[in-house]
C-alpha cells in the first residue's frame, strides 16, 4: 500500500502545487487554515475537479491529467470522514453505517458491523437520528459508516474539529486501534500537533498551498530546524517506548533502553506507547542533577544546536535510537556551552507527561 | 352522494378529478426535471427557462387558452402534425383540457420542487459518493427521499390548480358537458341559465372541499416532512 499525489492548479483564489508519496500507514496533512488541506482531501476522493494531477493509491492510477484517467468517486473506493460528519439525516445510525452495504460488490469490510460497533461504541446510538447525535457521537458513526465501505485508503479531514478534550480523546485512540488493528492506512488532516504526533508516521507539512516539508513524521517533530513550523510552544519530539514495571502509582516506560516514569497508567506490561514530549518541558543540565524532585533524569548526547530567530535555542538529544528535542533560552546554551556529541541531561517532570500524550498501543 | 348530485353535475365532478390526476401524473416527471435545471443546471438560457415556466402565472388564463390553441388547435403547429399522423384531436376534448390544467399548474409544482431541491445539502450526495453510490443511487437513496416531500406538496398544489383551472380551459377546450367541462366551467354553465343557481352552489361547497383537503394535505405534508428531512 502507497500513496501518490501530485497536484497542480488554482483553486478559487489560492494556488495548490503539492507533490508528496507515503508508504503504508498514516499520513498526515498538517498546516494552518488556509494551506489546501482540504482541497487536497477533496481531490484524493474525486469531489474536486484537477486541472493537472496524479493521484496514486496502492498502485491504482485514480487521476492522471495527462493520461486522461480520472475515476469517479463513487469507484475510488475511498473512505471519507469530513469535517462535518455529512450524516444522512433521514435515516438512523443503523442505515447510516449500513449505507455502504449493497455497494460493497464483494469486498468485506476490515472489520465486521459489530467490530466497527464495538470499536466506536456505536451500540446505544443505532437507533438515533443524527439530529439526536452530538458531535462527537456523530464524528464517530460517520468514521464507522466510512469504515463499513470496506475502502482502501480512509480520508480524515480535521475529524477532532469541535470535540472536547475527552471525546478527542476516545476518538484519537479508536483511530490508532483502527490503524494498527484493521492495518488500515488513513491520510489523517489536521491543524493540532498533539494529534498529528499521535496518528502520522509520514508528515507533509503544507503552507500556501505547497508542500514545505515532508517525511517520517519521528524524524520531523526531532528536527530542531523545523520546529519552527509546529510553532515554539508545540515543538517536541515523539518517542516510541514500551510499558516495562507497573506499580504503586507509576508507570514506567522504557524509550532505547532508557527510562522514563509516569502517572499511573491502565496498561499491561510491553504495551507500545508512543510519547510526545514538548520542547518547552525539558530542561537540560551538562551535569547530573541530584536532590531534584524530577524523577526523569535522562543522560543524552546533544545532537544539534539551532538558534531560532526569535532568539531561542532548540536542542536536539540523542537518547538511545530515538530523539528528544528541548528549548532553552539563548543565554543557557551558551552558560552550559552545548555542543554537538557533549553529553547532556534532560530533566522531564513527572507532571508534564500528562496522560493525553500517551496513546497505548497493542 | 349521486342522489344529491344531478346526473350532469356529478360528471363535471368526476371530469375535473380525472382531468386533474391525469395533469398532474404527465407533468410531474417534468416538472422535476425542470425543477432540477433550475435549481442546479449552468447552461445558457436558463433565465430564459425559468421565464417561460412562470408565464402561465402571470399571463391572463385566456391568453394561455388562446397560445394553447395556436399550438394544438386543428390548425396549429403540433396539432395538425398529430391530427394527420395520428388522427389525434386535443383541442375540444378532455385531454386538451388535462393539458391546459397541466400547464397552469406546472409553475406552482416547479416552484414547491425547486424550493426542495435548493434546500438539499449536496455535500450529502458527496459523502453518498465516497461510500460507493453512483449517479442513479444517490437519487434513489439521498436525494430522493430528500426532495420527496417538496415533490409531494408540488403535486398537491399542481393538482388544486388543475381542478380549478377555467380560462385558459375554457378558451382552448370549450365548455362541452361530459366532455371538457369540468368544475369551474360547470359552475360558470348553471350561473347562466335561471335557476340554475342551487346547482351552481353545490359545485362550489365541492370545489371549496377538494380545495381546503388539498391545502390541508399540502400543509401536513410539510410539516411531516420538515420533521423527516431534519431527522426528528
Amino acid at each position: 500500500m502507497s500513496v501518490e499525489v501530485d497536484l497542480k492548479g488554482s483553486f478559487g483564489d489560492f494556488t495548490l502545487d503539492v507533490s508528496f508519496d507515503a508508504p503504508s500507514g498514516c499520513i498526515s496533512l498538517f498546516g494552518r487554515s488556509g494551506a489546501g488541506k482540504t482541497t487536497i482531501a477533496q481531490s484524493i476522493a474525486g469531489l474536486r475537479k484537477v486541472k493537472q494531477g496524479r493521484i496514486v493509491v496502492d498502485g491504482d492510477v485514480l487521476l492522471d491529467t495527462t493520461g486522461g484517467a480520472n475515476t469517479a468517486p463513487h469507484q475510488r473506493n475511498i473512505g471519507v470522514v469530513f469535517q462535518e460528519a455529512r450524516l444522512f439525516p433521514h435515516y438512523d445510525v443503523t442505515a447510516n453505517l449500513n449505507f455502504a452495504s449493497r455497494f460493497l460488490g464483494g469486498r468485506t469490510p476490515q472489520l465486521s458491523f459489530d467490530e466497527t460497533v464495538d470499536l466506536l461504541d456505536l451500540q446505544p446510538l443505532l437507533k438515533r437520528r443524527p439530529r439526536d447525535l452530538s458531535g462527537g457521537e456523530k464524528q464517530r458513526v460517520a468514521i464507522g459508516r466510512a469504515l463499513l465501505s470496506a475502502p482502501r485508503l480512509l480520508v480524515l479531514d480535521e475529524p477532532l474539529t469541535g470535540l472536547d478534550g475527552a471525546r478527542r480523546e476516545q476518538i484519537l485512540q479508536a483511530l490508532e486501534r483502527l490503524r494498527d488493528r484493521a492495518a488500515l492506512p488513513m491520510i489523517h488532516i489536521s491543524h493540532s500537533v498533539s494529534e498529528v504526533a499521535l496518528l502520522a508516521d509520514t508528515l507533509v507539512l503544507l503552507a500556501n498551498g505547497s508542500v514545505e516539508h515532508s517525511g517520517a513524521a519521528r524524524d520531523i517533530f526531532a528536527n530542531p530546524d523545523l520546529a519552527g513550523m509546529l510553532g515554539a510552544e508545540e515543538a517536541g519530539a515523539v518517542l516510541n517506548g514500551t510499558v516495562s514495571r507497573n506499580d504503586n502509582a507509576v508507570t514506567a516506560i522504557d524509550v532505547g533502553g532508557h527510562e522514563l516514569q509516569l502517572g499511573k497508567m491502565d496498561a499491561p506490561h510491553g504495551t507500545k506507547v508512543r510519547l510526545r514530549i514538548k520542547a518547552s518541558d525539558v530542561i537540560l543540565a551538562t551535569a547530573k542533577p541530584t536532590g531534584l524532585s524530577a524523577q526523569n533524569i535522562l543522560s543524552t548526547v546533544v545532537d544539534q544546536v539551532i538558534e531560532r530567530p526569535d532568539g531561542e535555542v532548540m536542542v536536539s538529544l540523542r537518547l538511545g535510537d530515538e530523539r528528544l528535542l528541548a528549548r532553552v533560552t539563548k543565554r543557557a546554551a551558551v552558560a552550559l556551552e552545548l555542543k554537538p556529541d557533549t553529553v547532556a541531561y534532560a530533566i522531564i517532570k513527572f507532571t508534564s507527561l500528562p496522560r493525553a500524550y500517551v496513546v497505548e498501543r497493542d | 352522494m349521486t342522489d344529491w348530485l344531478s346526473p350532469a353535475e356529478w360528471q363535471a365532478v368526476w371530469l375535473s378529478l380525472k382531468v386533474a390526476s391525469v395533469a398532474t401524473i404527465f407533468s410531474l416527471p417534468v416538472a422535476v426535471a425542470v425543477a432540477f435545471a433550475l435549481a442546479r443546471g449552468k447552461f445558457y438560457g436558463r433565465q430564459l427557462l425559468d421565464w417561460v415556466v412562470h408565464m402561465p402565472l402571470i399571463l391572463p388564463p385566456v391568453v394561455t387558452g388562446f397560445a394553447l390553441l395556436m399550438v394544438f388547435g386543428r390548425k396549429g403547429v403540433v396539432g395538425e402534425f398529430l391530427y394527420d399522423w395520428f388522427g389525434i384531436t386535443i383541442a375540444f376534448r378532455w385531454t386538451g383540457a388535462a393539458i391546459a390544467g397541466a400547464i397552469m399548474g406546472f409553475p406552482l409544482m416547479v416552484r414547491a420542487i425547486r424550493l426542495a431541491v435548493e434546500a438539499v445539502d449536496r455535500d450529502l450526495e458527496d459523502a453518498a459518493a465516497t461510500l460507493g453510490a453512483n449517479g442513479p443511487w444517490r437519487f434513489i437513496l439521498v436525494t430522493g427521499p430528500l426532495i420527496a416531500p417538496g415533490v409531494i406538496v408540488g403535486a398537491i398544489l399542481g393538482f388544486a390548480k388543475a381542478m380549478a383551472e377555467f380560462g385558459a380551459t375554457i378558451t382552448f377546450v370549450s365548455n362541452i358537458p361530459g366532455e371538457t367541462q369540468t368544475l369551474p366551467s360547470a359552475i360558470y354553465a348553471f350561473l347562466q341559465v335561471p335557476g340554475g343557481d342551487e346547482a351552481a352552489m353545490r359545485l362550489v361547497i365541492i370545489s371549496v372541499v377538494i380545495a381546503v383537503v388539498a391545502l390541508a394535505i399540502s400543509e401536513w405534508v410539510s410539516q411531516w416532512a420538515a420533521r423527516r428531512v431534519s431527522g426528528r
